[in-house]
């Protein structure tokens, strides 16, 4: 009997053993959650690199690319923050005077090999290549002495000046690639077929046509949910569109007068990207000291932030893919306050504000923009008019516009894409808009220029918030521009997708190993 | 004869080499490319370094100067942007202009001939009537309205046919009829007034007063001499046609010169402006040359000092 009951229970456990064992040989997720599906995305960017060469990146759509294929030390999931990725763990010094890093064993190329300390001293190397004429490669320069690796998984990387913007350009830019592989087959060859860390690897592309990438499905970080991605570059809003109703595109990057389309369409949504970039009218002639100009009186510029109706252009123009801002901070920095709010419209105070200033008959003043924001320009401009502002339209090619901006060549107002936000960091943010050696600056203050240096090398949170809104409250009170609104990028979502989400104020998507369908 | 198409050739040459002068300058005319290659950020020394990689930092005469020198050695210089020859770019994707060209073409000649001779057979009537509404809305439509259009009834509501890019025929479906439609016009206006006045000619008369069948006065006469000015047009149009894909290329998303050549100029990608303009020149050139020595062959009354 008790030798029956002893063979019982030893079958019950040989049969549970068997149930349960093969789950210890399953790391990570189940049979059930392989990677499954296609998805496409159209977008209207060309990517701006040869082949998928990472660090040939110059502008464009190419850190879509950086982020399906390549990882990067750290990374951003959706909330906006920055997270461990081919680094486990990092120490920035006090001083800015050095980084480390320690790696994550786990992390592989796509080839197999794993990712070093000397591969990561190899990437920055590589970056900092002029001929490459990669978008970060002479800011790397700017701010990296050397790098040192310490051993296979450490590394320290010397700075010769502080560089908060370092973790927001890794993310956005900055993978890491294989020392072997590259130096084995070349650069040409490396961007015929690359390889990197990152949650997708590729499967095959034509310049600036289309870029095919499957899952790593062991993935050390994040296994994609979706077995494949396609992303079409396309540049006609219309093709988009219409590639989104039929189903040959799952997401698709929305013109904004599309959202409308979207909206009325109960099978597609809109996912937003919010908070890339701050739209401001900027006085151009205030650089010019010895040119007299009306902008120079501040009463005649706060004038123009009370002649604009910023919530009517947002609303009908822009249909809601913006919204009127008072801060020059996104609520993603430290120091934004939601209680400040815009210039409300107000004509009859701008009329007062001009007659009080000595031009109650008005003035001529030049409008200069893109002609990518010709039909807002346009609002702006009628705008003014009502209250005596005669603004002479400049709608320059985009390319000439840029030119024309950079170099210091326009009077008047001109309608401008910064604070350029883009997820960033505060001191990265504002960079655009407070620091003379930055191009699309065009006129601070001393006052203005020694708070951002205070708040470039503050650390901490709660030091950076403070600095921050000091920053902000400073700027209002000299109104070196007058801040429009705060611009959404919207994408269209089509019915098969579950969930996505782009990082927060990304003008580039990304997240896509994050990216599930519906069943 | 020969001293004929020597001069021509001869012009040809110089014609082609002002091209490469005007077109060098015109682009470098139209901005920096080092300022499109960096972000808003970039400080002077970030544009500097970008310009001096580019070799925009050299005078403009040095940059002409090599730029000829390579070309003439078979070197059309690389892409800023990607880092490619732009010749072999301009080749990968001048096989696709010319398969969409090639059914356009198609499209355009079995419609417009015969819609055009129809319409001149059975002039005054409804037939012809609908010949030139035809040939009118054709010339008429703009191009991009049209593209849309067929995209939204024909994908879109339909479901038909795909909205854009390429893989199968039947990509190509809309593209040729959008791109099309504007040649089928100009070949059945040219063949309704070119057999219209064949068909007024006396060996027609004749033929007729012979008692020949009015079929075989029409398809064996009166079309033979009718065709010397719809292939003179047809041929010209190809070469128009393969040059200005532009629009369709950029709304189906179809990866053609025309779409190369748009979005390199918006790129300010130099190189590649340059290489797509001189072949598109030179194409242009040398088929109306050809056409030129093809119609004294093809006709002799036809003689050139």
């Amino acid at each position: 009997m008790v030798n029956r009951i002893s063979r019982l229970y030893f079958w019950i456990f040989v049969v549970a053993a068997l149930g349960i064992l093969p789950g210890f040989f399953f790391s990570g997720r189940s049979l059930a959650a392989q990677p499954k599906g296609e998805v496409t995305f159209a977008i209207s960017n060309t990517f701006e690199m040869t082949g998928g060469d990472t660090h040939t990146i110059k502008a464009g759509a190419g850190a879509i690319i950086k982020n399906l294929i390549y990882d990067s030390l750290i990374t951003k999931k959706p909330d906006g923050r920055i997270y461990p990725a081919l680094a486990k763990s990092w120490k920035i010094a006090e001083d800015w005077s050095t980084m480390k890093f320690v790696l994550d064993e786990r992390a592989k190329f796509h080839n197999g090999d794993p990712v070093t300390a000397a591969d990561v001293k190899f990437s920055f190397e590589r970056a900092m290549r002029p001929e490459l004429k990669y978008i970060i490669g002479n800011e790397l320069k700017r701010h990296i002495k050397k790098v040192e690796v310490i051993d296979d998984h450490n590394l320290i990387v010397h700075l010769s000046e502080p560089y908060p913007d370092f973790f927001d350009k890794c993310s956005e830019y900055f993978g890491i690639v294989p020392k072997a592989y590259i130096n084995k087959v070349g650069d040409a060859e490396f961007a015929k077929h690359p390889i990197g860390a990152g949650p997708f690897k590729v499967v095959n592309f034509q310049q600036d046509v289309i870029f095919s990438a499957e899952a790593v499905k062991d993935h050390y970080r994040q296994p994609p949910h979706i077995a494949k991605i396609h992303y079409k570059v396309v540049p006609e809003h219309a093709t988009r569109l219409a590639m989104l109703k039929t189903g040959e595109a799952d997401i698709i990057q929305l013109y904004e007068p599309h959202v409308t389309a979207i909206a009325e369409t109960p099978t597609l949504r809109i996912q937003w990207s919010k908070y890339t970039m701050l739209r401001t009218l900027v006085f151009f002639d205030l650089q010019w000291t010895d040119k007299p100009s009306p902008w120079k009186d501040i009463r005649v510029r706060k004038a123009a932030a009370y002649a604009i109706n910023t919530a009517s252009i947002t609303k009908n123009l822009l249909r809601g893919a913006s919204e009127p801002w008072g801060d020059i901070l996104a609520p993603y920095h430290p120091g934004y306050d939601s209680g400040i709010k815009p210039y409300p419209y107000d004509p009859n105070k701008a009329k007062a504000l001009l007659a009080e200033a000595g031009y109650s008959k008005g003035f001529d003043t030049t409008l200069n923009a893109s002609e990518q924001f010709k039909v807002e320009t346009q609002a702006i401009a009628a705008d003014l008019a009502k209250v005596g502002i005669r603004a002479k339209l400049n709608i320059m090619e985009h390319g000439i516009w840029i030119k024309s901006t950079v170099e210091n060549k326009l009077t008047g107002l001109n309608n401008h894409p910064t604070p350029y936000w883009s997820g960033r960091n505060v001191v990265s943010a504002l960079g655009s808009t407070i620091d003379p050696a930055q191009k699309w600056t065009v006129y601070s203050t001393p006052e203005l220029q020694a708070l951002y240096k205070k708040l470039s090398v503050a650390s901490g949170s709660e030091a950076q918030g403070l600095l921050a809104a000091e920053l902000s409250k400073k700027y209002r009170e000299v109104l070196p521009r007058v801040n429009l609104w705060a611009m959404n990028i919207p994408y269209g979502v089509g019915k098969r997708i579950k969930y996505w989400e782009n990082v927060s104020g990304w003008r580039v998507a990304g997240c896509f190993e994050y990216l599930r369908l519906n069943d | 004869m020969k001293r004929y198409i020597t001069k021509r050739i001869i012009q040809a040459f110089v014609c082609i080499f002002v091209i490469t002068i005007v077109v060098f300058m015109l682009t470098r005319l139209s901005g920096d490319p080092a300022l499109l290659m960096v972000g808003p950020e970039a400080s002077d020394s970030d544009i500097a370094v970008i310009r001096l990689s580019l070799g925009l930092d050299k005078p403009l005469y040095v940059q002409y100067w090599s730029y000829l020198s390579k070309m003439l050695q078979g070197d059309f210089g690389r892409s800023l942007r990607w880092d490619v020859p732009t010749l072999s770019l301009f080749g990968e994707r001048f096989i696709n202009t010319l398969k969409l060209g090639a059914v356009s073409m198609v499209f355009a000649l079995f419609f417009g001939i015969p819609v055009g001779i129809l319409s001149a057979v059975t002039v005054g009537r409804w037939f012809d009537n609908f010949g030139k509404v035809f040939a009118l809305l054709g010339q008429a439509l703009p191009v991009f309205w049209l593209g849309i259009m067929l995209m939204i009834v024909l994908s879109v509501h339909l479901r038909w046919l795909p909205t854009s890019g390429m893989g199968s025929w039947k990509h190509l479906i809309m593209p040729a009829i959008t791109l099309g439609w504007y040649f089928t016009a100009s070949l059945v206006r040219v063949s309704r007034s070119a057999m219209l006045d064949v068909l007024d000619s006396e060996y027609i008369k004749m033929a007729r007063l012979k008692g020949v069948p009015e079929k075989w006065v029409i398809m064996k006469h009166a079309l033979k001499n009718a065709m010397i000015p719809i292939a003179t047009l047809g041929a010209l149009n190809f070469v128009v046609l393969l040059n200005g894909t532009v629009i369709t290329e950029t709304v189906f998303n179809y990866p053609g010169v025309g779409k190369l050549v748009v979005d390199a100029i918006f790129k300010r990608d130099f190189p590649v402006v340059q290489t797509c303009v001189l072949i598109s020149s030179c194409l242009f050139i040398f088929t109306n040359l050809f056409i030129d020595i093809f119609y004294s062959y093809v006709d002799p009354r036809i003689k050139y000092d």
